[in-house]
């Protein structure tokens, strides 16, 4: 009899114990849920608004991006756009902001660029990498990430890191690191190109 | 297939639980003293991670179906303990030899951050069943060769005139560090190249 | 007195870290920079002292046979919480902890002071010996990151992801890159735990 009663207490206390941690961290999340969402979505429209300064609303173009995917050549190794978004201000269109992935030296760094309505570069933006501390890392640097080579390239032109023969000053001891992001720039020029073209022939598509 | 064997290459060479990723380093630094012992733990390791990963990803599915990804740490670690338990009694039961070999190893592995840090890193990078079980095995097969290396450096070290203040944890990593830079080697390896027949 | 024996004892005396050895996995982790380092102590800290309370509270209800499970779900609850917290209000640290936030639930360190301390103490000295076990982890970790971030880029308190600009001690080109790299966490750490037990043996020698 005491065997069973003892069984009985420790049952009832873990069960006990299990539903108010459960019922403490349903409390939690329905608190912290939104906020986290709410803290993602600023993060993106933060990092959107930097890289095309000009729009003011961001929508995400599942027709743009299945555009760019059918034109675009999808080389094993190429890098990969992600996601497209248009930038608006006021109704008008004033350019695209493209998430890419490009295989880095150690890792998949996932850039933002953005490429305004003329064609026009106006800046990228490193949104995740895991590249070699010290070295690959760098890439984040607004010395290189903001390098006058980057500002100044629009679509129809096709960079490289100077050891190839291009304007673009790689990272010293990290030229696979920077050689990813320039491809990726040259993938989002492309993609650019083929959206703004379309429509200027008066949206044949 | 490619994504496979990248995923275990990558899991035992370039991310190494113990070298790199830091998962794992109570056992690595506490059952290295012998090569015997370290293989013990190793394959006990396997044993386990093996069986989370699969686990833990039907866990993983019932908790998105209804909604309460909350519980997923509670819920992850606890099966992990459970699991362990029944391992060890199903080892001692179909094979006592076995048991004999892993026993003591067993209860340890509930606390080594390395099963719950596979479980957690399936989910994150969105492995599907097969995936998460290659990565899973691979990961503690990774474990498994560093500790067992370590150990036979250790057993060498044993007869070393060690200074004073460096015997036990000190120069055992300092030794780790050296082992590391040597894994350093792997990273930056076109895995996708590699293994794209 | 007691009280303040009780905090202190977790900062030098049975310093997680460096005396009792537990808790490596993050302490090698993290280390890469000051910030992380601090971030990720104080999360353990905030583990450590609501776990040491609520199995305090309850150490005369929990039966015996089935206390471990019963700490590790309190444990896991309290490591959830402060993980969706951070998630919340600090995304970027979260984002960089990673994995290592929700591992902390499988930190020696939290279950050992559970078991030797928090079930068979007062609630407020189980919150003392939490605060005093969680800050020597946030210390031991912040002074590895130090030496880390230091050596490693010549820099020290660097975030650029939170708005930290940091000090700049020395120039970047001449910090050694293995120090930030996995290596140098366990070199340092080793070499660190050598000096402290030197430390250690010269004071009990001229005590003696």
């Amino acid at each position: 009899m005491r065997d069973l009663k003892q069984m009985i207490i420790t049952v009832v206390v873990l069960v006990v114990i299990c539903s108010v941690a459960a019922g403490t961290l349903a409390w939690v999340n329905g608190l912290t849920a939104p906020r986290i969402e709410e803290a993602k979505a600023r993060a993106l429209q933060a990092a959107l608004g930097e890289c095309l300064v000009s729009a003011t609303d961001f929508v995400e173009d599942q027709g743009a991006l299945a555009r760019v995917k059918a034109e675009l050549d999808g080389a094993k190794n190429a890098p990969a756009i992600d996601k497209v978004y248009r930038g608006t201000a006021q109704g008008q269109d004033q350019g695209y902001v493209f998430t890419v992935n490009t295989s880095g030296y150690a890792s998949v760094i996932t850039l933002m660029v953005g490429i305004n309505a003329d064609g026009q570069m106006e800046k990228v933006k490193v949104l995740s990498q895991a590249e070699t501390p010290g070295l690959g890392t760098k890439i984040k640097d607004e010395q290189f990430i903001d390098q006058s080579a980057f500002r100044s390239v629009r679509t129809g032109v096709n960079l490289a890191v100077t050891k190839d023969g291009g304007q673009v000053q790689a990272i010293a001891g990290a030229t696979v690191s920077s050689r990813a992001v320039v491809r990726a720039i040259n993938q989002a020029l492309t993609a650019a190109n083929v959206l703004l073209t379309k429509q200027g022939e008066g949206g044949l598509e | 297939m490619t994504k496979l064997l990248v995923i275990a290459f990558g899991s035992i060479f370039i991310s190494n639980f113990v070298l790199t990723r830091f998962l794992g380093i109570c056992p690595f630094l506490g059952v290295s003293k012998k090569v015997e012992t370290a293989v013990g733990m190793g394959f006990a390791v396997t044993f386990v991670m093996g069986l989370a990963s699969a686990i833990t990803y039907g866990l993983q599915k019932l908790l998105e179906h209804f909604h309460i990804e909350i519980l997923q740490t509670l819920t992850f670690i606890l099966v992990i303990a459970v699991l362990v338990q029944f391992v060890e009694m199903v080892i001692k039961k179909i094979s006592p030899v076995l048991y004999q070999a892993l026993g003591i190893y067993l209860p340890l592995i509930t606390t080594n951050c390395a099963v719950l840090g596979v479980a957690l890193i399936n989910v994150k990078e969105g492995y599907n069943f097969l995936q998460a079980v290659v990565n899973g095995v691979s990961a503690a097969l990774g474990f498994t060769m560093a500790i067992v290396l370590f150990a036979g450096i250790r057993e060498r070290m044993a007869a070393a005139p060690v200074p004073k203040a460096f015997q036990g944890f000190p120069i055992a990593l300092v030794t780790a560090g050296l082992v590391s830079i040597a894994f350093l080697g792997f990273n930056g390896f076109k895995l996708e190249a590699l293994f794209a027949f | 007195m007691s009280l303040w024996r009780d905090f202190k004892n977790g900062l030098f005396n049975e310093n997680p870290t460096f005396r009792l050895v537990l808790g490596m996995c993050p302490t090698l982790a993290v280390s890469t920079t000051v910030v992380n380092g601090i971030g990720m102590g104080l999360a353990a800290t905030a583990v450590l002292v609501g776990s040491n309370v609520i199995i305090s509270l309850l150490r005369n209800v929990i039966p015996k046979d089935v206390r471990i499970p019963a700490f590790v779900v309190i444990i896991a609850a309290f490591v959830t919480i402060v993980d969706k917290i951070m998630a919340a209000y600090v995304p970027e640290l979260h984002k960089v902890l990673g994995i290592f936030i929700p591992l902390i639930v499988v930190n020696c360190i939290i279950l050992a002071r559970a078991e030797a301390f928090a079930s068979k103490r007062p609630v407020i000295n189980s919150m003392m010996d939490g605060l005093g076990m969680g800050l020597g982890f946030t210390m031991s970790i912040t002074f590895i990151s130090a030496i880390r971030e230091l050596l490693g880029t010549g820099t020290i308190f660097v975030a650029k992801d939170f708005g930290f600009t940091g000090l700049k001690v020395f120039a970047e080109e001449l910090g050694a890159i293995i120090m930030i790299l996995p290596p140098g966490a366990f070199i340092t750490l080793g070499l660190v735990l050598a000096g402290i037990n030197w430390l250690v043996s010269r004071k009990g020698a001229k005590t003696a």
